[in-house]
């Protein structure tokens, strides 16, 4: 098993953000959690720019990308991650309140690699979460690494 | 007959003796011997002129020969061809059937007895010998003349041959013999000339029928057979191919040639080359053929003529009556004093004047006096040989009018300057034409309306159609706002709600055991509603997304659809509840989907208004109502107040609380949005308590059952 990777949460919404954290947390996932606030920032982490230009190297886990985003949203981070081939193969996750069908579609025409509706319920929201860190940043072995 | 026994001596020496003397009776004959009779050649003496003619027997002799047995010719006493006792005495002329007989007349003998009988005789004698020298003479020389004649005429036959052999080429007429025992051919050169072949080269029959052209030569062959074998003399014209090919026509005669035993051993002939001639009778056919056609042409010519002159008679005739029994009005009259100079009786009828009446008038007197000065300007215009004036009024003898159209001719009338009028009453016409103008007017205004209101149709049609353009374009603008707007619901209201829901639990886990029942009662409370907020957006956004799904059949079967309706129905139910009723509904026709989602929702719907019956029953079924298949669903269930039917199908109206019957108000109206958007209609009725039935029409595809 690899060393535990970090997550990478991008969500514009301060109490979705929360309570993805709690979820995460409250199935003790020690991997950590980057929270970025927009398409911009979730971009600028993944290339090492910007803010985050002096991180240190290496690529998330996953990355849990909400679709309604300021500035740059996630369709458009998707299109972006899925059509460079140094980042096409890292795992992206879209969290999102919308059980629209076009979203759906588009989202797995891009290349998303699953699609999790938010649960209304509290309860079903964390059951949700947790499966999907857990089977994400724990069980899915990750490609072979890349030079970012 | 006198019987005179003379003695020679005696009676001729007397005679030679006196010679020459003058006998009367004396004669000398050159005769010649034709069988029993005798021909005399010299002029007989006593008989002149008769030279040359027969006369049997010359000397009747009824005695021996006189002085026979002497040494010289014998002398004989008969009777000459005047019948006269006669003496005579005959010698033959040398290499000659002639004879030349000396005679003298008895009488005369007896009259000079011894001496001039003597003399006589032997002048006699004399004259007989000399008479044989002479016709000796003569004799030689006819001989001469004769061979010399023969001669002259070898030569001149010569001369002829050459000639003809100059005609023959000059005539292209040759000579030929074909030998039957050998059947060579001799020709002459034309013959080779006319063939065209070198002299002499012609040597077989065979090759001389092969220059016939083809169609002759059968004929050739049969005239030759039959002149060969019967002796038909031949004649033929027939077209021959020379050597260098020309075609030629060709006149053979042929002839057969037999020798002594009449054995036909050759047969020959003329040949002639008669192209020339052919053509000229050919060019004489033609021209005699083109007199006879000019003749021909003539006479009928002249026939035509005469027919013509028929004609022409009959046609002035005929004119003469066109003009009087005309069923127009017409007339002529002088261009100067516009006097009429004859009239028609359709004229007299017409405008009620006599012929008399008119030839005293002008065509000024059949106007109306206002009428005139246009007239004249009429007939002084400079004029166009036929003229068409166009409508007049022309008044009658009785003062009555009518309408006219003038047709005019220029014509010279007993050498004055004239025009022939043709009058064609119009009134009637006119007065049609006139009523049928201002019905045209009507008609023109009628039809003017009819476009003034099309257009206004026209232009109200594009308005309704520009306001459909509009409309259709607000509506989609809507359409779309819609779309943004359940977007937003989906993705902007559910957020708070789960936020709502997520941090009660969050408040539940940390502060559970400090909290007062009451509290925890509200927090539960909030998580409750959070829930049902959530269920509202789902079925909201289902609702609208109604509008958006597809039209198409789905591959399910009512029977299909009621089990499915029962087993969902079960599953709300939460399983401790089975139908009391189920039947097999009876259809696995498949269904629209509309059809299907519409029954769906009323099937649940009816399934959790019956939820306290026990049994329940539902029915379901359908049937045909015109063009459109009408279903319902029907239960046993609580039902509903007959005055809130409108209610029922709105959105989030309910006519039960939510305590009693759980639901969000919007199924009905889902069903009616279904139907109506598939050109549908629902509708229901209820009793409280008494059972409810929920109906939908859906038009009936063609061609199918309901």
């Amino acid at each position: 098993m690899n060393p535990l990777r970090h997550i990478l949460l991008a969500d514009d919404n301060p109490r979705d953000v929360e309570l993805t954290l709690t979820a995460l947390a409250d199935h003790r996932l020690a991997n950590e959690v980057i929270v970025v606030h927009d398409g911009t920032q979730a971009l600028d982490y993944l290339y090492h720019r910007g803010a985050y230009a002096t991180r240190p190297p290496g690529l998330p886990a996953v990355v849990l990308l909400d679709l309604k985003m300021p500035k740059i949203n996630g369709r458009e981070v998707l299109r972006t991650l899925k059509g460079d081939p140094q980042r096409r193969t890292l795992p992206v996750v879209v969290l999102t309140s919308s059980r629209e069908a076009p979203d759906l579609a588009e989202c797995y025409r891009l290349g998303a690699n699953a699609y999790v509706v938010k649960p209304v319920e509290f309860t079903n929201f964390v059951a949700a979460v947790k499966q999907v860190g857990a089977f994400w940043a724990i069980l899915n072995e990750p490609p072979p690494a890349v030079a970012p | 007959m006198l019987a005179l026994d003379v003695s020679v001596d005696d009676s001729l020496f007397p005679l030679l003796e006196a010679l020459p003397t003058a006998s009367r009776t004396m004669e000398t004959l050159l005769v010649r011997r034709a069988g029993d009779a005798l021909l005399i050649l010299s002029e007989p003496r006593h008989r002149p002129g008769r030279a040359l003619r027969q006369y049997t027997p010359l000397i009747q002799t009824h005695s021996a020969p006189v002085g026979a047995g002497g040494s010289g010719p014998a002398i004989v006493r008969g009777r000459d061809y005047r019948d006269v006792e006669v003496l005579a005495t005959a010698r033959p002329v040398l290499d000659s059937p002639w004879l030349v007989v000396g005679k003298l007349d008895l009488s005369e003998v007896g009259k000079r007895w011894h001496a001039k009988a003597v003399l006589i005789l032997l002048t006699f004698l004399l004259a007989v010998g000399l008479g044989a020298a002479l016709v000796v003479l003569a004799w030689q020389r006819r001989e001469q003349a004769h061979y010399r004649a023969l001669a002259e005429a070898g030569a001149a036959l010569r001369d002829s041959a050459a000639l003809m052999r100059i005609a023959g080429g000059m005539a292209r007429f040759g000579g030929w013999s074909v030998d039957l025992a050998t059947q060579r051919v001799t020709s002459s050169e034309e013959v080779a000339a006319i063939f065209e072949l070198p002299p002499g080269s012609l040597r077989t029959l065979e090759e001389a029928f092969q220059f016939y052209a083809p169609e002759g030569r059968e004929r050739i062959r049969k005239a030759f057979a039959d002149c060969a074998q019967y002796g038909t003399p031949g004649d033929e014209e027939l077209e021959i191919l020379t050597a260098s090919g020309r075609r030629l026509w060709v006149r053979t005669l042929g002839e057969a040639v037999r020798d002594e035993t009449g054995r036909i051993i050759r047969v020959q002939g003329a040949f002639q080359d008669i192209t020339d001639q052919k053509q000229a009778a050919a060019a004489t056919q033609a021209a005699l053929a083109e007199a006879a056609a000019s003749r021909e042409a003539l006479a009928s010519l002249v026939e035509d003529l005469e027919q013509t002159t028929l004609r022409l008679r009959a046609s002035e005739e005929q004119y003469r009556a066109l003009f009087a029994a005309n069923p127009h009005s017409l007339w002529v009259y002088d261009i100067e004093t516009l006097r009429f100079l004859a009239i028609n009786d359709m004229t007299v009828a017409s405008y009620g004047y006599s012929r008399e009446e008119f030839l005293g008038m002008t065509i000024q007197d059949i106007r109306p006096a206002e009428d005139v000065p246009a007239l004249r300007e009429t007939v002084n215009q400079a004029g166009d040989v036929l003229r068409r004036s166009g409508v007049w009024r022309h008044r009658r003898k009785d003062g009555t009018t009518m309408l006219v159209e003038i047709v005019s001719h220029a014509l010279s009338w007993e050498g004055r300057p004239a025009r022939l009028v043709l009058a064609n009453d119009v009134t009637a016409r006119e007065e049609a034409r006139q009523a049928l103008e201002a019905s045209r007017r009507a008609l023109l205004s009628v039809v003017e309306d009819h476009q003034r209101v099309e257009a206004e149709v026209r232009r109200l049609n594009e308005e309704l159609e520009q306001r459909v353009r509009e409309r259709t374009a607000q509506l989609e603008a809507a359409n779309r706002e819609l779309e943004a707007f359940s977007y937003s619901v989906s993705h902007d209201l559910r957020a708070p709600l789960r936020h709502i829901s997520g941090y009660v639990d969050l408040l539940r886990k940390q502060a559970d055991a400090a909290l007062e029942p009451a509290a925890r009662r509200y927090l539960q409370t909030i998580a409750e509603a959070a829930h049902e907020m959530g269920a509202l957006i789902d079925d909201l956004l289902a609702f609208s997304r109604v509008g958006r799904a597809e039209m198409h059949r789905a591959d399910v079967s009512m029977d299909e659809l009621v089990q499915e309706a029962v087993r969902v129905a079960e599953r709300e139910a939460g399983g401790g509840r089975s139908p009391g009723s189920s039947r097999r509904w009876g259809g696995s026709r498949p269904i629209r989907k509309c059809s299907r989602l519409a029954l769906a929702n009323l099937f649940s719907n009816a399934i959790k208004y019956t939820r306290d019956r026990t049994p329940a029953v539902i029915e379901v079924g359908s049937q045909p109502d015109g063009a459109m298949s009408v279903f319902y669903v029907r239960d046993n269930g609580v039902g509903f107040d007959m005055r809130y039917v409108d209610k029922l199908f709105g959105v989030f109206q309910r006519l039960h609380s939510a305590a009693e019957f759980e639901g969000t108000g919007i199924g009905l109206a889902n069903v009616r949005r279904i139907i109506s958007r598939h050109g549908g209609r629902t509708w229901a009725q209820g009793v409280v308590d008494g059972g409810a039935t929920f109906y939908f029409s859906l038009p009936r595809p063609t061609g199918t059952a309901p």
